[in-house]
């Protein structure tokens, strides 16, 4: 076994002193993971340690011989890096590049030995690239190409194996291939691997060791139950967060706190748990705690609906003992239930009706990004409420991620004139608290409603509409969308995703208004196009303002059918225009179906996105025979983005794909309604 | 870092206006600024070396601002005028002018030197934006030294044939700021300035362009239109500044790079300051010139090369970061 | 104190989401380039012999292929003798070697320095022998041996000065030292142009004549004198080149990298650099600095072979030196143009054909 240490090891760069008097030992035969925040010397630790970095003092001791006193290839036998940004060559090729790694084990005039092809491929083969070997570099992708990185360092066959940051650029999937290979290897070949980190739950996971450093200086090292702990956390990465087990493999799990939100208050947390049984937790109300149990009993009374969920708890208990598998709804449930109060109401048009609402849950909802492609789900009251069916996801609830984790199936088996109707809708402007222009001292967001009535009520049939033409202010709705603190900028919703194209096509009736309106906003100077908006009524018009040099055209239907009109302006458009959208077709044949990207390591916490933001590439899919859907990235210089009415937009996908042969991934449509169809 | 620089601008033209063969005492530029007398000598002096210094600032902006545009556009750090054959162009016409027509006018050098690069420079765009992935960083640099290397060449084979030819490039190809009229410099003064208020204009899109292609586009930038206008600026630049003063070769790399490393990569600050930094490099190499080894003068050309060269490599020696 | 409990449990290592080659193609694919390897270097060398013959027996006047041959065994052939053995052979050898050896000095700066304008021409070094050279012609009237050591002495001269100055003992990450090397390289190449126009307006018509024309580069005063001067540097420099490149190919990783397996980065830096230069100088002093051969060899290479390749590149480089003189020689004629001007007005547009031929692998970065 090679020992790795320091003694005594100051690094500079220049004058400035990056490393200071530090003395370390890698544990022989382990895993040792090198964590710290960014500045804090762990990258320049790992370059003292090889020799790319003379110290300034001390000594790096390789079985006790100073490292600067063996030669170049001597150390190399014994010790590999692989640099955070190696460089890649020009026309390389896998095998070729592997191959390099062996140049310690050679003369000066290169003799190439049996020994040298087996350590070639079983460093292929450790990192499953045999089949990409004569492949070249630069046709691979970023993980292919780390893993190609990673044989080349194993091919040195080196004792101890330094890595810098291996896993940086990798998405979730090939991060846990990259450090996979890198364990495995340890634990087939005992090589003494440290490495330079700086995803905390990662390195938890892996490291059988963890050094935590902060400003050149070790702040805590052991395993990594030790040094994770809310303490070396806040001091090293000035991240308050808390630390739980992780569940999948019950190492800690760092969950930062973000910066603007409270955290639960202990009491809080604990109250009910201790007072009333574990399905109380499904329906902690967002009210204060003295009000609890009595809202509480009364709801059991009341509640028939919930019978098979209650036996679903109960079960739940039976191997559930403790109640710390209760988690805040903040932390971990990626939508959130808003409570909402109307406070302005303004008409567009005689179909259109944008209302605005503030709620003090609001500081939690967003996606951090401008509000294009917010889409959020609003819950019209049933007439027989009994319950707020979305307790445990308000902002200060608590929830059981195992029951969380299907919660739209069971709300589905609510009787509807209790849980309400789920309805989706486009916030058209997000305004923080005190922002100029609010009504409120709240945050606030504004909805535009499409007052799609039907000439005669039934009951359960239109009441989307019927609730946005008799809403006034001061009445309060349930919204879901996005946690702002668990959610990032490509929460999907509008889904508008033009990729590359510099020009787009954007087809909607009235109930895509909105939506096509937020596009607008947010649109850049530099896309140009065509919008083309069919309303009821000539007065429908809005002035929608926009950065692009897209053009605004409205249709006022009359007593015309429905997509008539629309359907005419899209061919007359197109037949002037076809040729110069239609890209070549050859990139479609490969465009299979999207990977999934999601790590195992989300487990539980993904059952909270909500089916809005689900698929990313649907084959014509009929969604429950109502709405119809299939979204794509844009890839070359055209894009469309067609939405409303099922049928309308149907056809015109027809036109644009069949019979004026655009590729299919340059067109999006979104069936948001279908004619003569009850919703839900 | 703009007031040092001024500072140092007007540093740059009083010594350009006072000092020489024949010193010229700071009273005598007085009396010629209150009451011009061409009968002093100090005056007549005083004159010639006015225009000198008007075609040192003028030609010293451009191929300073020029420089940086065409370093921005390309994203290579050793594009300079001569990179995209301009100055090959130039030489070419004007070596085919001096074969063929026997020219020895100033303007017919200057009119043929202008033709050539820009005509050499448009050709460099178009070869390189053929294919299908348009006009790209290294396209462009191969392209202009295939032309730079190809039409220079020509020009030793022109030379070659012709004794009388070889006599005259190798006075225009060194260099020199002596002999332009203030007429002559305010004719190409225009076509300059058009350039400078183009590649100010666009010093946003510039810093766009250094994130990349795909990045740029992503900040919504178109970039073939962009590099379009910006060739166009260059062109216009280093053209006229080729055309006032024969190839000078020097100062368009080393005046954004020398800036660069004393301000950061930010185009909003450096083109500014090469519009600054090239003048005063020019003006310094001139003076040099001038008093270096008399009574003869070492052409401006060889001089800001023997000025530049020590200060570019200073700097690239004591700052840590070198590239665009 | 919980050690990781869970064992891995992910599938072998990374095989999920790999194309999945069949070994079969990968093997086609191995066979295929090295097929087309082997093509390619017979093409070469048939095409080099065939331009050889074409060099000594075409021209005024022509040579019958068995008089030649006949010449060269020894045999005095009135008029033809002459021409054959003292003033054609020793021309096509010169071009062949001058090409391998341009061929080789700039692929190795162009892979050094990781930058296709980073040949000796655009690095200074071509103008530093040059300049020694012109100063030699202008201030001392300089010919022959002692115009040989003004070159020689330039170029290595201007090589050290920039590797000096570049601080290339140190080592550097994300190409630092690089990226300084060649910003030092064109500063000084810049220098050097300028000091050269100043010389040529310092000398008269005759000596700016002859100047210029050195300057070109010609293949016309080949001697075998020369050609002895250059196989004897090939010989000594190209072994020691091929020792050092697999030493390149690990530095094409990045300093880093490179020290972690081993190298010692600075030296190896520097010696690759010392023996392209000396390639680079001992051709420009025997030649003239053949415009374009350095610069374009390598990715011409490149193109060729779909990868770079240094022994093709050598190839390469000595086709374009032959063709070029070949060319000059017959093409116009009663004037002789010298190769140098038909390099680069020959090789520009046959680079700007590569250029518009579109996009091959691995280009346009």
């Amino acid at each position: 076994m090679t020992v790795l240490e320091t003694r005594g090891l100051h690094l500079a760069y220049d004058r400035r002193e990056i490393v200071r008097d530090l003395s370390l030992r890698l544990p022989e035969g382990r895993v040792t993971i090198i964590v710290g925040a960014n500045g804090s010397g762990k990258s320049t630790l790992l370059r003292g340690l090889s020799r790319l970095l003379p110290p300034r003092a001390g000594t790096v001791l390789l079985d006790g011989t100073d490292i600067h006193r063996l030669r170049g290839k001597e150390l190399a036998r014994r010790l590999g890096l692989l640099p955070q940004t190696p460089i890649a060559p020009d026309g390389v090729t896998v095998r070729e590049l592997v191959s390099r790694g062996r140049f310690p084990h050679q003369g000066l005039f290169q003799q190439w030995r049996p020994e040298d092809d087996s350590a070639v491929a079983s460093a292929l083969a450790a990192t499953g690239t045999e089949d990409l070997s004569h492949r070249l570099l630069e046709e691979l992708s970023g993980g292919q190409r780390q893993r190609v990185w990673i044989a080349m360092a194993l091919a040195q066959q080196t004792e101890v194996l330094l890595l810098d940051e291996p896993t940086t650029y990798l998405d979730v999937t090939h991060q846990l291939e990259v450090l996979d290979v890198v364990r495995d290897l340890n634990r087939q070949r005992g090589t003494t691997v440290a490495i330079v980190l700086h995803d905390l739950h990662l390195a938890a996971r892996y490291a059988d060791h963890l050094i935590a450093v902060r400003d050149g200086e070790i702040f805590a090292q052991g395993t990594p139950d030790e040094v994770i702990t809310v303490e070396t956390v806040r001091e090293v990465f000035s991240l308050e967060a808390r630390i739980e087990t992780d569940p999948v493999t019950a190492t800690p799990m760092v969950l930062p706190v973000g910066r603007d939100r409270r955290t639960p208050d202990p009491e809080r947390i604990s109250a009910p748990e201790r007072t009333t049984g574990t399905e109380r937790t499904e329906h902690t109300p967002d009210i204060d705690p003295a009000d609890e149990r009595e809202h509480h009993d009364q709801r059991d009374e009341h509640d028939p609906q919930e019978g098979p969920m209650n036996t679903a708890v109960t079960t739940q208990d039976q191997f559930v003992t403790t109640q710390d598998h209760l988690v805040p709804a903040l932390d971990h449930s990626a939508m959130l239930a808003f409570d909402l109060r109307v406070v302005a109401r303004r008409e567009l048009g005689p179909s259109l009706v944008r209302m605005t609402f503030a709620g003090a849950d609001l500081e939690h909802f967003g996606t951090n990004s401008h509000p294009l492609d917010l889409r959020i789900k609003l819950i019209i009251p049933g007439p027989a409420a009994t319950a707020d069916h979305f307790a445990t996801v308000r902002p200060d609830a608590m929830l059981d991620p195992e029951i969380h984790a299907d919660w739209y199936r069971r709300w589905l088996q609510i009787d509807v004139e209790d849980r309400g109707w789920m309805r989706t809708y486009t916030v058209r402007d997000q305004r923080a608290a005190c922002h100029p222009g609010n009504l409120s001292d709240l945050p606030e967001i504004d909805i535009d409603f499409v007052l799609h009535l039907e000439p005669e009520e039934i009951p359960g049939s239109g009441v989307a509409a019927r609730w946005a033409r008799d809403a006034k202010v001061g009445d309060t709705i349930s919204m879901l969308g996005p946690n702002r603190h668990l959610v990032g900028p490509d929460y999907g919703g509008i889904e508008f995703r033009p990729g590359t194209a510099r020009t787009v096509l954007l087809v909607g009736d009235e109930t895509a208004v909105p939506a096509i309106g937020s596009i607008l906003e947010a649109l850049p100077a530099s896309i140009s196009g065509h919008a083309l908006l069919e309303v009821p009524d000539g007065a429908d018009q809005q002035r929608i303002p926009t950065h692009s040099g897209v053009q605004v055209t409205w249709l006022a239907r009359g007593d015309r059918p429905h997509g008539e009109l629309l359907d005419a302006a899209v061919r007359e458009l197109m037949s002037e225009n076809a040729q110069a959208f239609r890209d070549t077709g050859d990139e479609v044949a490969h465009a299979g179906p999207a990977g999934s990207h999601t790590g195992a390591a989300d487990g539980a916490a993904g059952g909270a996105a909500d089916e809005a933001a689900g698929p990313e590439e649907l084959e014509d899919v009929d969604i429950d025979a109502t709405i119809l859907w299939e979204t794509t990235t844009g890839h070359g210089s055209f894009y469309a983005w067609l939405a409303g009415e099922a049928g309308v937009i149907k056809t015109l996908r027809r036109h644009l794909v069949s019979e004026l042969g655009l590729d299919r991934k340059q067109v999006s449509f979104m069936g948001y309604w279908r004619h003569g169809r009850p919703e839900n | 870092m703009v007031l040092g620089g001024l500072l140092a601008l007007a540093a740059a033209i009083l010594l350009s206006l006072l000092v020489g063969a024949r010193s010229v005492p700071l009273s005598s530029l007085w009396e010629a600024i209150t009451a011009f007398d061409l009968t002093l000598a100090d005056h007549a002096v005083l004159q010639s070396r006015l225009q000198r210094t008007a075609a040192g600032i003028a030609v010293g902006a451009s191929l300073a601002v020029g420089g940086a545009a065409m370093q921005g556009m390309t994203r290579n750090p050793l594009a300079d005028p001569g990179i995209l054959g301009l100055n090959a162009g130039a030489a070419a016409a004007v070596a085919l002018g001096v074969y063929l027509l026997s020219i020895s006018q100033v303007v017919e050098f200057m009119v043929l030197a202008f033709a050539g690069a820009g005509i050499a420079t448009v050709a460099v765009y178009a070869i390189a934006a053929r294919g299908r992935d348009g006009a790209t960083p290294v396209k462009l640099a191969l392209a202009g030294a295939a032309i730079t290397a190809g039409l220079s060449s020509l020009v030793h084979a022109l030379v070659m044939l012709d004794q009388a030819s070889l006599d005259r490039m190798r006075f225009w190809q060194v260099g020199t700021l002596g002999a332009r009229s203030l007429v002559d410099v305010a004719l190409v003064g225009v076509f300059m300035l058009v350039g400078l208020v183009i590649v100010l204009v666009m010093t946003g899109t510039l810093n766009a362009l250094a994130l990349g292609d795909d990045a740029a586009v992503g900040l919504g930038v178109s970039v073939g239109p962009a590099r379009l206008r910006l060739g166009a600026a260059v062109i216009l630049l280093c053209g006229a500044a080729v055309a006032l003063a024969g190839p000078i070769g020097f100062l368009g790399l080393v005046v954004p790079h020398a800036v660069r490393l004393l301000v950061g990569g930010d185009y909003r600050r450096v083109v500014p300051l090469c519009l600054l930094g090239g003048p005063v490099l020019i003006l310094v190499a001139d003076v040099i010139g001038r008093v270096i080894a008399p009574p003869a003068e070492v052409q401006v050309g060889v001089m800001t090369a023997l000025v530049g060269v020590p200060v570019f490599i200073t700097l690239i020696r004591t700052r840590r970061q070198v590239g665009l | 104190m919980t050690p990781v409990n869970a064992p891995t449990t992910a599938p072998p290592a990374g095989r999920a989401g790999l194309p999945s080659e069949p070994a079969a193609s990968s093997t086609a694919v191995r066979r295929r380039r090295r097929t087309r390897g082997a093509v390619i270097a017979a093409v070469t060398v048939l095409l080099l012999v065939a331009l050889m013959t074409v060099r000594v027996l075409v021209g005024t006047p022509m040579v019958y292929a068995d008089h030649a041959l006949r010449a060269i065994l020894g045999e005095q052939l009135p008029g033809i003798s002459y021409i054959v053995v003292e003033s054609r052979l020793p021309a096509a050898i010169i071009a062949v070697l001058a090409g391998i050896a341009f061929g080789l000095s700039g692929t190795t700066f162009q892979t050094l320095l990781r930058n296709p304008l980073a040949s000796p021409d655009v690095m200074g070094v071509s103008l530093g022998a040059s300049a020694g050279a012109v100063i030699a012609m202008a201030y001392f009237g300089a010919q022959g041996t002692t115009l040989f050591w003004c070159t020689l002495l330039g170029g290595t001269g201007v090589a050290a000065l920039v590797l000096l100055v570049a601080g290339a003992a140190r080592t550097g990450t994300g190409g630092a030292v690089d990226n300084r090397f060649v910003l030092v390289g064109i500063g000084v190449a810049a220098a050097l142009q300028a000091l050269i126009s100043y010389l040529m307006t310092r000398v008269n018509s005759q000596t700016a004549g002859d100047i210029m024309h050195w300057l070109i580069g010609s293949l016309s005063t080949s001697t075998w004198d020369r050609v002895r001067i250059l196989a004897l540097a090939l010989l000594v420099l190209v072994p020691i080149l091929a020792a050092l490149l697999t030493r390149l190919r690990i530095l094409q990783l990045g300093d880093d990298t490179a020290t972690s397996l081993g190298l010692p980065v600075p030296r190896t830096r520097i010696a690759l650099v010392l023996v392209a230069v000396a390639l680079t100088s001992l051709t420009v002093a025997v030649t003239g600095p053949l415009a374009f051969v350095a610069f374009l060899s390598g990715p011409l290479a490149r193109i060729i072979a779909g990868r770079p390749s240094v022994s093709l590149a050598a190839g390469i480089g000595a086709l374009i030196v032959l063709a070029a003189d070949v060319i000059g020689q017959n093409a116009f004629g009663d004037v002789d143009l010298p190769a140098g001007v038909i390099t680069g007005v020959l090789g520009a547009p046959f680079l700007l054909w590569l250029l518009t031929r579109g996009p091959s692998p691995g280009e346009g970065k």
